[in-house]
């Protein structure tokens, strides 16, 4: 039987030692490559064809979920399982739509990392119980994102408003309200969300479906 | 401080890995904490935030649990409102960072923090 070829994705030296000993302790896995960003993992990925790639979410450059989206359009056959140490339902939903066969935390048992290499090179999916929990609540909840959920009607009115590129001032125009009272919703759905700017804003309305990224 | 449990599976039992891992680890800590200081020193909480995020994923990887839920904490707090005191956000970490360094050294010359 061929080995199970895996790259390692981490831009901590540490981290990908520990995974690569973690690894070497599973027979029938070979690590094959390692990379220190996200850049230098789509190069490896793309030339040495591993059959699976334990990456972390938060690399320099082109970030885990960005190189998960990426090799799941242009290189299918490498699936992709997402290092994390936090299991946040807005992760582990981002790493499934980018196209994460699995995602795992950083102090994952060795005997839970050979169910998810397993799992996922036998093309099925290992999700870390905390991981699999924020799923399974995602879609009792019937898909709505929980923290979306925790804002008012008014204050997801202006998330979008503001992700669409409108300032307080429109916002305040176009909900005919005062520039101080949209000025305060502003402020709380981001404390809410915990956002803390414009960009972050944008991108989390993007990733729950509020805005289309092409508009 | 330390899961040593959590080393020994990393490193498979392999005791030069192990050393070679702690001493890797330490000189992580030691350079994330002249770091840090520095971030503080320049109010700089994303560049704060950045080094308590890698040196968390490092420790956690390894079993450093102590000093992985600091580096939790540190970078909760510098992605927060204010950047966190920058006295008392150094004293703490060399706190953890000389707990580390006491108990790995015991572990390194067989002491009780080698429960083999």
């Amino acid at each position: 039987m061929s080995p199970i070829r895996v790259l390692i994705a981490d831009d901590h030296a540490l981290v990908r030692a520990g995974f690569r000993g973690l690894l070497l302790g599973i027979e029938g896995v070979e690590v094959v490559a390692e990379a220190s960003d996200g850049q230098e993992a789509w190069e490896r990925i793309a030339a040495a064809r591993p059959g699976l790639a334990l990456v972390d979410i938060s690399m320099p450059g082109l970030n885990g979920i960005e190189l998960t989206a990426r090799v799941a359009a242009e290189q299918p056959a490498t699936r992709v399982i997402i290092l994390s140490m936090h299991a946040t339902e807005d992760y582990v939903l981002r790493a499934v739509r980018a196209g994460a066969a699995g995602y795992l935390l950083k102090d994952a048992r060795p005997v839970e990392l050979e169910w998810a290499i397993r799992a996922v090179d036998r093309g099925e999916t290992y999700f870390s119980p905390a991981a699999a929990t924020h799923l399974a609540n995602h879609f009792r909840r019937g898909g709505v994102n929980s923290r979306l959920e925790s804002l008012t009607p008014r204050q997801r009115e202006i998330l979008q408003l503001i992700a669409e590129g409108h300032s307080t001032k429109e916002i305040a125009r176009l909900l005919k309200v005062s520039v101080k009272t949209a000025e305060a919703h502003r402020t709380q759905l981001m404390m809410r969300l915990d956002l803390h700017d414009v960009a972050a804003v944008v991108r989390y309305a993007i990733q729950v479906g509020l805005v289309d990224p092409a508009s | 401080v330390f899961r040593f449990e959590r080393l020994r599976e990393v490193a498979r039992g392999d005791v030069a890995s192990e050393r070679w891992l702690l001493a890797a680890l330490l000189a992580d800590a030691a350079a994330s904490l002249e770091e840090v200081g520095a971030a503080l020193g320049a109010s700089a909480a994303a560049r704060v935030a950045a080094l308590a995020h890698g040196l968390h994923g490092a420790c956690l990887t390894v079993g450093a649990d102590s000093l992985a839920a600091f580096c939790h904490d540190l970078e909760r707090a510098a992605r927060g409102p204010g950047l966190p005191d920058a006295c008392q956000t150094l004293n703490a970490f060399r706190r953890e960072y000389d707990a580390l360094r006491a108990v790995v050294a015991d572990y390194l010359l067989g002491g009780e923090a080698a429960p083999r």
